[in-house]
């Protein structure tokens, strides 16, 4: 799958062709077709040409799926994966697939809404510490009704962004939930569930400002947040751009950024640039990596051995 | 409906109005209680930890170093119902005890590299974890019943039930900081 920086290069030219081609041949025949109607004084012929560029540009979008994922495809399979191989032991990548719907809904963290989907997934150990991570996109289906009665549809975001799972450096046996903000007021994903969270105040009045802390055990939380992770979390969360949640379940460290980014997607537009490429990738590696390396994750001080 | 009647429905509704907010006001106070039982409980069950972890690391390091009869180790008794000064107090031995047995155990590399104490310093460092969550949850619980305790109008309804301020679980200021042992 490994491809030269040049081929992968005519596939943009290509995919970026089609779609400039396509483009301009639905724009020019609609205004043609627009002028001539104006002329001729048909004025529905302007409903048509609105909708011939539609239908062109529907057509453009078809015709260039292909050769875009084709692109895509290679660009992920040679930048991303070689720059995520020199930062990750036993990787496994796969741009395709995601996380298991389950996996995040049995976080309860969040409201699953009506439409889920997740890509980009990577799997690997960075100092020795299993990292799990892909693009997650859940959306909600919002039905509106004007004053004539009728109703539009249309999908509302409530995450997107990445999902990243690590290993945490504790034992502990209650789930603990930190949500940043614009998640206060989410629909939380635990009604109905046999666990039941509380609230916790933690004694950081900063913290408490930024995070809402949630957990079955009060213990458990001041256990696993100390003072200390607790700077290190506000440290993290002041240089992330998007809203931070973390979930402390089953030994594991989820967390998630919603950023309203796609992490690894190249733009079919832009020229290949490889140095570019790379600085940008490495970017979002590193992204993965400040969890382990700023939360001190790969410390297993107190991994238990009685 | 008379104007007495509206007065008297008044005045009934701003009595009902007093009660609901006197019995809120009672139950927070006592919910605050309670938050700070439960946290005491969460330090005895730390501190029993802590203790039996000590003993093992006492158990191992007596049996290196059979010949310094004068490292004596404080003794200490874990009992129901101590109160938060005794339990500061037997913290505050395991402290010198720790001490004492870092202070053994330099003088025996053979121990320190061994299997079962360096489990167990990995071991003393979780349950110190432990330790200080518990006495953070008390002391915030506790600093969470002081403020009640003097906050108007909450004050007066505690003062009618003979609450009083309660004592911090206080830490060694080395503890304050996260745990770091050198291994």
């Amino acid at each position: 799958m490994d491809k030269s920086i040049e081929e992968i290069e005519r596939l943009r030219v290509k995919a970026a062709n089609i779609i400039k081609t396509g483009s301009i041949i639905s724009v020019s025949l609609s205004v043609l077709i627009a002028i001539l109607t104006i002329i001729s004084g048909n004025f529905f012929g302007i409903a048509f040409a609105f909708a011939l560029l539609i239908i062109g540009l529907v057509i453009t979008m078809i015709v260039s799926s292909k050769p875009s994922k084709e692109f895509k495809m290679a660009y992920k399979n040679t930048f991303v994966l070689k720059s995520l191989k020199s930062v990750f032991d036993d990787l496994e990548y796969n741009p395709e697939r995601g996380f298991d719907y389950n996996v995040i809904k049995n976080t309860g963290m969040m409201y699953m809404g009506d439409r889920y989907s997740s890509n980009d997934y990577i799997k690997g150990k960075y100092k020795n510490i299993n990292v799990e991570q892909a693009d997650v996109h859940i959306e909600e289906e919002v039905t509106t009704t004007d004053s004539d009665g009728n109703t539009t549809t249309h999908y509302e975001t409530l995450f997107m962004g990445q999902w990243m799972i690590f290993d945490f450096n504790k034992s502990f046996s209650a789930n603990l939930q930190v949500c940043g903000k614009g998640f206060y007021n989410a629909k939380r994903g635990n009604w109905g569930s046999s666990l039941k969270y509380k609230k916790v105040e933690m004694e950081d009045a900063e913290f408490n400002k930024m995070f809402r802390v949630y957990a079955v055990d009060a213990h458990e939380a001041f256990y696993i947040l100390t003072p200390s992770l607790m700077g290190r979390i506000k440290k993290l969360s002041n240089s992330i751009k998007g809203s931070l949640l973390l979930c402390f379940i089953d030994n594991k460290l989820h967390i998630g950024i919603s950023n309203n980014k796609d992490a690894f997607e190249a733009s079919v537009f832009k020229k290949l640039d490889e140095s570019k490429i790379i600085d940008s990738i490495a970017s979002e590696i590193k992204l993965i990596t400040n969890f382990v390396d700023e939360l001190n994750l790969d410390n297993d001080l107190f991994r238990k051995g009685v | 409906m008379t104007p007495v009647y509206i007065i008297i429905g008044i005045v009934l509704l701003v009595i009902l109005i007093i009660v609901v907010w006197y019995i809120s006001q009672v139950n927070k106070l006592n919910r605050a209680v309670v938050k700070i039982d439960e946290a005491s409980s969460g330090i005895d069950v730390a501190l029993t930890k802590r203790y039996d972890t000590l003993t093992k690391m006492m158990d191992v390091v007596k049996s290196y170093a059979k010949h310094e009869k004068e490292t004596l180790f404080e003794v200490i008794n874990l009992r129901k119902d101590m109160t938060i000064s005794e339990k500061n107090e037997a913290n505050h031995k395991m402290d010198e005890n720790l001490k004492k047995i870092n202070v053994v155990a330099e003088n025996y590399p053979e121990l320190r590299s061994s299997d079962t104490y360096v489990t167990l310093q990995k071991s003393i460092a979780d349950v110190e974890e432990h330790m200080q969550a518990a006495r953070r949850l008390y002391n915030s619980n506790v600093s969470i019943y002081n403020q009640l305790l003097v906050t108007y109008p909450t004050s007066s309804i505690a003062k009618n039930k003979g609450m009083t301020k309660k004592d911090f679980f206080e830490a060694d200021e080395i503890k304050r900081e996260d745990v770091k042992i050198d291994l």
